[in-house]
Formats: C-alpha cells, structure tokens, sequence
C-alpha cells in the first residue's frame, strides 16, 4: 500500500501516518483548550474595561485621585515583604547548603518549607489565633510576665507582614536554595584565606554568586504580595487596604466590572514591567527556567 | 636482638630539639603535634614539621593521608583538634583564615569566576587596604611575572587551564605572604602542562623568595621541585628530606617504594662501622643534608650484610641496627649493574626490554631472587636467558617490621604495611620470589611508577 508522502495521509485511511501530523491533531484540543482557558478570560476583561462601547474613562478613573495611593501602598507593602524573605532566606539558605551537615538537609529543607502544603487561608488563620489579644503569643507573655497586659498585634502592618513572611517565604527559600547549593565553598573560602571577613565574604562572594536567584525569588513572590486579597483582608486592618480589595469590592459591591477590570490591567502592567525589567537579566531568567 | 635503644638517639632530639632551635634558623612555619580527629577517624596524629623561609617544601603522601587537612589546618580552613601552628613565630592557631600570613592556591583554583583576571589578582590587595595606584602597580608586576600581562581584563572562564592556573599563583602571591600553601593545584592538568608548569612554580618561588609548601601525591612533582619532601600516611610524617636522601636513603621501606621503584631485599647484619649514631637526618628534617651530594658520596653508616648467599655492604641513616639484626634493604634498579665478567652475583637474565634512553631488565640471581635492573640506553643490554654477572650499588637498609617491632621504636605503624606481602619476596634462603607479587604491592601503594610491564604511570 503507498502512502502519499507529502499529505501523510495512507490511501484508504483516514489516520495519519506521519508522526507530525498525528502528534498535531493529537495535540491540538488540549492546547486549544489550555489557550482559551488562559487568554479568554482575560480577552474578555480587557474588552470589559474599555466598553461601552469604547472608552478609557475606566482607566482615567483608575489611575486617578483615590486608587494610586492604594495601588503605591500595595507595591509598597510587596518590595517590604519580599525584601524581609529574602532577608531571612539570605542566612537560612546559606545555612542549610553549607553549614548543615547533609544527613540533616532534607530533613531541614522540608521543615521549613512544610507551611506549602497547607491552604493559604488556613494559615493565616493560624496567625490570628496566635496573635489576637486572647490569643497564645499574649498570653505567654501576659502568664510569663515581661507584660502587664495584651498587646494589640492582629490587624496591623506587623500582623500582615507577619503573614506575608510566613506563606511566601517557603517560595523564596526553595529558589534561593537551588541558587545557593550552586554557590562553590571554595569561592567562601578563597575570600577569606585572602583576608576577607565575614561581612566581606558575603558582599564580595555571596551576594554575587546568589544575586540572580535572590531576583528569581523576588519576581516569584512580589506580584503574589502586591496583588494578595486573603492575608490583607484576615490580618489587616482596615488602613492596610491592598489593591485586590478595591477590585474585589468593584466586582461585587458596585458590580462594575468594566472598572473592576481596569484597575486589574493597571495593576498587571506594573507588575508586568517589573517583571519584564527582571528578566532582562540572563542569569535571572535561567534562574526562573528552574521553576 | 640487642638492645634496641641503641639505635634510637635521633629520636629524643627531634621532638625536644623543635621548638629551641628556631632562633638559629629562619623557620617561617612549625607545627607542634598536631592532631585532627574527625568523628570515626584520625586524620592527623601528631604531625611536627618546621619549614625554613624561602623553601620549597612538599608534603607528599598518598590520598587520604591527611596532607590537605593538614594545609588547611596551617591555612586557617580548619581546627586541629590540638597542637599549635606557628608562623614566623607568633601562634595563629586561633586566628581565622583572613588573618593569617598565608595564602593558598587551591586544588580546583577557586578563582571568583564574577571577577575578571586583574580583580581577582587584586583581591587580597583589596582587603589588605592597599591603595588603588599601589594595587594597580603590584596587579601589573604581578601578572607580568606570571606572563600573562594582557590579560588583566579577562574573565577567568576565558583563560585556558594552564593560564588560570597562574592567575590563582598570582593572585595568592601578589601580597607577599609569608608562605604560599599549594594544594595539587596542577593534578587536574595533563602531564605536559604539569611539568611545564612545575618548572614555572619554581621559577616564580625563586623570583620572589617565598616559602612554598606544597602538598602533592605525585612522586614526580615532588621530587623535581622540592627543596625538602616530608612523606605522609595516615596523619603521620614518615619521613622528612631532600629529595636526594629520601630516594638514595630512605629509612622506610613505605618511603623507598613511594618515591620509585625499588628491589627490596632483607638480610642479616654482620658488622657495622659505629657510625650510625652522628648520621645524618631525623624524622622531623630537623638536620638533613644542605649539601646534598653528601647524601650519595659518603653514607657515614656502612653495615657489612649476609644477603643473597654473599655479603654486600648497605648504608644506614639515622639509625644503626646490630649486629645479628634481620633488616630489609632497598636497591634501586638503576644502581644494579650488569657487567659480563666482573659483577660478584651471577644470575640469568629474565626479560629484557628498551626503553630509550633506559632499559629494564628483570634478572634472576642464582639463589632465585628477582632483581629489577636499569641501565643506560647504550648500555649493555643481554639478551633474555643470557646469563650475567650483578653488583649491587648504594644498597640502603630501611626499617622492617619483619620480626614484629620497629627498630628504631618511633615513628612506624609495625603491620600496617602495606609492602608486606612483598618484603619477603628477596630475602636470602627465602624461597623463589614472585616478581608479580612485588610489583603487585607497588602499585598497592597507588605511587605509579612501575617496572617490568612497560608502563610508567605518573601516579594521577
């Protein structure tokens, strides 16, 4: 039997028996299925935030008087938390790649990064039940005396940055991790046996050698920080007003959407260009490849 | 047996003598005892050494005989679990890494791939506080030694293997540190290169005077850039010499078989010239020859030996045994000559091959034992089955653990040696000896350099 080559059809049947084709057709509804998924929904936004029928007035409400101080405050908060991961993540990663013998490392590593397996909103419940004024953290220090009375911790900044800290910090750990396992103690060692001290050791060696996977983790949690909805609205007061609360609000208590949509896009295009701005780096995107 | 005290005066001398004599010599480095134990293993156990300014100096042993530790624990990358490190007579053993006078040229280099050549070089200036038109002028004078002045504004990762390793001599050297600490940094290098490399090792200690201590397994390495070798195994200094005394007279069959080949052969002690007391050498180097041809010329101890079913004479240093002493005793293939009618052995010629500018023969003497012999290229060469006539020259007697002690009660570790299988092989009215054997337990020392199958390995 012949086979037509170049349509890879085999004459008299209907499956193809050209691998190319075959995987094309068989791939072709999931992918369909995946872009839709994917572009729709936000084909159908962008459409909403400039209608009816056609009008930037959404946008020119957006961007103006009461939503950028929001909008600046979200950033704000997101360069604030992701800055305090990486500063803790900084010495735990260094830590774990080249201090802690590695019998104990995995055991370690999952320890820390335990609180990823557990539903975000649960966690920050977590956290109201243990800094509420009746809660565990006041009472100990209320039962064991260093206080006279409750301090009033939940619903402030240092409540949701307390937060932020606890269910974004696994996602930078595991990235600065990866990128730290990577750093050659030899190059530690080398800066020191040539005068470094501890301090220069980590300006000079650590910090370069680990600067594109401090980025990488920095892009993973920053837009998930600046665009958080759950740990605001459980752990924040009511001054910590994030930017997602005013879209949500949008969406359901004024029920304008085409407004709803277009502080989104705002919000997606700052992100955006950070984002872009991050990747620039080579070294930043092979660290992103990772995820 | 007589009393084995009486061939143990170098031993007191050294231990006590280490630390009082600094002052006569320009010693840079001295370790006292130094011990490092890990949690199931012993990798130094009381290791003293002094290293004298300006010398080239190489710990040799094979791998896991705890040179490396022992660099890092002089360079301040690890504790010793006890003992002292002195350089330039002040203790650093509590000092850090980044404030000792020594720096290190690492195994795999560790050149800060984020940093270009010239910055790299510059480093340790950096953090000495060296100001930037001082720097600038020691980075060039630097780079200059090492031949690569263009080069300053590279990236590392653009340099070749040879090249970076000079940039990390170079970026070690440039603050003129009190002593240069090399770990292998040219195992990972092919043999042309190493050895083009040595001779630019030795050329740049020589322009500028540093102390160099340099920790190798390679026999080859060591022996062609030394000013003095210490032999290490397992966490103890063998040995200490010039290169010259520790192959012609080695007082270890461990160090004999370390530095190249050699026949081992044990006899009785017949009578000695009493000379053995005032020789020359002890374990800590603390003597050693300056002058070395001394080593070669005049062995001050000659002990006459039954051996072979004849009496050969074999020299001693730094121990004397008695008389009526069962000893081993090294012969170098290249000191068996092979003559047609003089030589006082006769014997058969086993196999015979050329080698260019050497060849090797394997010889049966008439008792059965196996020599290995080497002559010169346009030397006499007999055909296999021929037979021939033998003398043995500067025969030198090692310590053996054959009768279960040490003879010289100090230093050796009696039935952990590795040799032993071999040590027998030659002996007088022992029965037919296995070459393979022997050549069996060379290799089992992993030092390379082995006679009879034509292969000369350089030990890496």
């Amino acid at each position: 039997m012949a086979t037509d080559r170049r349509s890879g059809f085999e004459r008299g049947r209907w499956w193809p028996s050209s691998p190319r084709v075959r995987d094309g057709l068989i791939a072709f509804l999931p992918v369909a299925l995946a872009t839709c998924l994917g572009v729709v929904p936000l084909a159908v936004m962008a459409y909403e935030s400039v209608s009816p029928p056609i009008t930037l007035a959404n946008y020119a409400e957006a961007l103006g008087g009461v939503y950028l101080p929001v909008l600046g405050r979200s950033l704000l908060i997101g360069v604030v938390a992701t800055a305090a991961c990486l500063l803790i993540a900084y010495p735990v990663t260094y830590w774990l790649a080249h201090v802690c013998p590695a019998r104990y490392r995995l055991a370690a590593l999952i320890t820390l990064v335990l609180p990823l397996w557990l539903n975000y909103v649960v966690l920050n419940y977590a956290w109201v039940w243990i800094l509420a004024r009746g809660g565990v953290l006041n009472y100990l220090l209320v039962a064991l005396g260093p206080l006279g009375e409750p301090l009033s911790l939940l619903y402030t900044h240092t409540s949701m940055l307390i937060g932020f800290l606890y269910i974004y910090l696994p996602y930078v750990l595991l990235t600065m991790y990866a990128s730290m396992e990577r750093l050659d103690y030899r190059l530690v060692e080398a800066a020191r046996d040539l005068g470094a001290g501890d301090l220069r050791v980590f300006v000079d060696v650590v910090v370069p050698r680990t600067i594109a996977g401090a980025l990488a983790s920095a892009l993973i949690v920053y837009a998930r920080i600046a665009g958080a909805y759950a740990t605001p609205e459980i752990l924040g007061g009511p001054r910590n007003q994030m930017i997602s609360r005013l879209i949500v609000s949008a969406f359901y208590e004024f029920a304008d959407w085409g407004f709803a949509s277009a502080l989104s896009f705002v919000f997606l295009a700052v992100v955006f260009v950070g984002f872009c701005l991050g990747a620039l780096s080579g070294s930043v995107r092979n660290e992103l490849k990772r995820w | 047996m007589t009393d084995p005290s009486g061939s143990t005066p170098g031993t007191g001398r050294s231990r006590t003598g280490n630390g009082t004599d600094d002052r006569d010599r320009d010693v840079v480095l001295r370790t006292d005892d130094l011990r490092k134990v890990y949690a199931d293993t012993v990798a130094l156990d009381g290791v003293s050494l002094t290293v004298e300014r300006g010398e080239f100096f190489s710990l040799l042993g094979p791998s896991g005989c705890g040179k490396t530790t022992l660099l890092r624990i002089i360079a301040g990358l690890e504790r010793p679990t006890a003992g002292d490190v002195v350089v330039d007579g002040r203790s650093v053993t509590a000092l850090p890494a980044s404030e000792r006078d020594s720096h290190m040229v690492f195994q795999d280099l560790a050149l800060f791939p984020h940093m270009t050549v010239a910055e790299n070089v510059a480093y340790g200036l950096r953090r000495a506080g060296v100001d930037r038109t001082e720097r600038e002028r020691r980075v060039r004078e630097a780079l200059e030694l090492i031949g690569l002045p263009e080069y300053g504004k590279r990236d590392p990762a653009a340099l070749s293997g040879g090249q970076r390793q000079r940039v990390a001599l170079a970026r070690s050297l440039v603050t003129e540190p009190a002593l240069l600490l090399l770990d292998e940094p040219l195992s990972s290098l092919d043999r042309q290169l190493r050895q083009d490399l040595q001779v630019e090792l030795q050329r740049v200690q020589s322009a500028v005077g540093t102390t160099f201590l340099y920790v190798t397994h390679n026999q080859d390495s060591a022996m062609s850039v030394s000013d003095r070798i210490a032999v290490m195994r397992e966490g103890r200094i063998i040995e200490t010499g010039t290169p010259e005394t520790l192959y012609e007279h080695p007082r270890t069959e461990f160090v004999a078989r370390f530095l190249g080949d050699a026949n081992v052969l044990s006899g009785e002690v017949l009578a000695t010239n009493g000379k053995g007391t005032t020789a020359q050498g002890n374990d800590t180097g603390e003597t050693d020859d300056t002058n070395d041809t001394s080593a070669r010329s005049r062995p001050d101890n000659i002990v006459r030996l039954g051996a072979l079913g004849t009496e050969i004479d074999a020299a001693t240093n730094g121990f004397e045994p008695s008389v009526g002493d069962r000893v081993s005793v090294i012969v170098r293939p290249e000191a068996v000559t092979i003559e047609s009618d003089s030589g006082s052995l006769g014997g058969r010629v086993l196999s015979a091959s050329y080698k260019g500018f050497y060849n090797e023969h394997e010889l049966e003497l008439d008792d059965g034992t196996v020599l290995e012999a080497r002559t010169d290229g346009d030397g006499p060469r007999p055909s296999p089955g021929e037979r021939t006539t033998v003398d043995l020259e500067r025969a030198a007697v090692v310590r053996s653990y054959s009768d279960g002690r040490d003879p010289d009660g100090e230093e050796g570790q009696p039935g952990a040696e590795p040799g032993a299988e071999a040590r027998t092989a030659a002996g007088a009215g022992t029965p037919a000896p296995d070459a393979k054997a022997q050549r069996r337990a060379r290799t089992g020392t992993g030092t390379g350099t082995e006679t009879g199958t034509g292969s000369r390995s350089d030990g890496d």
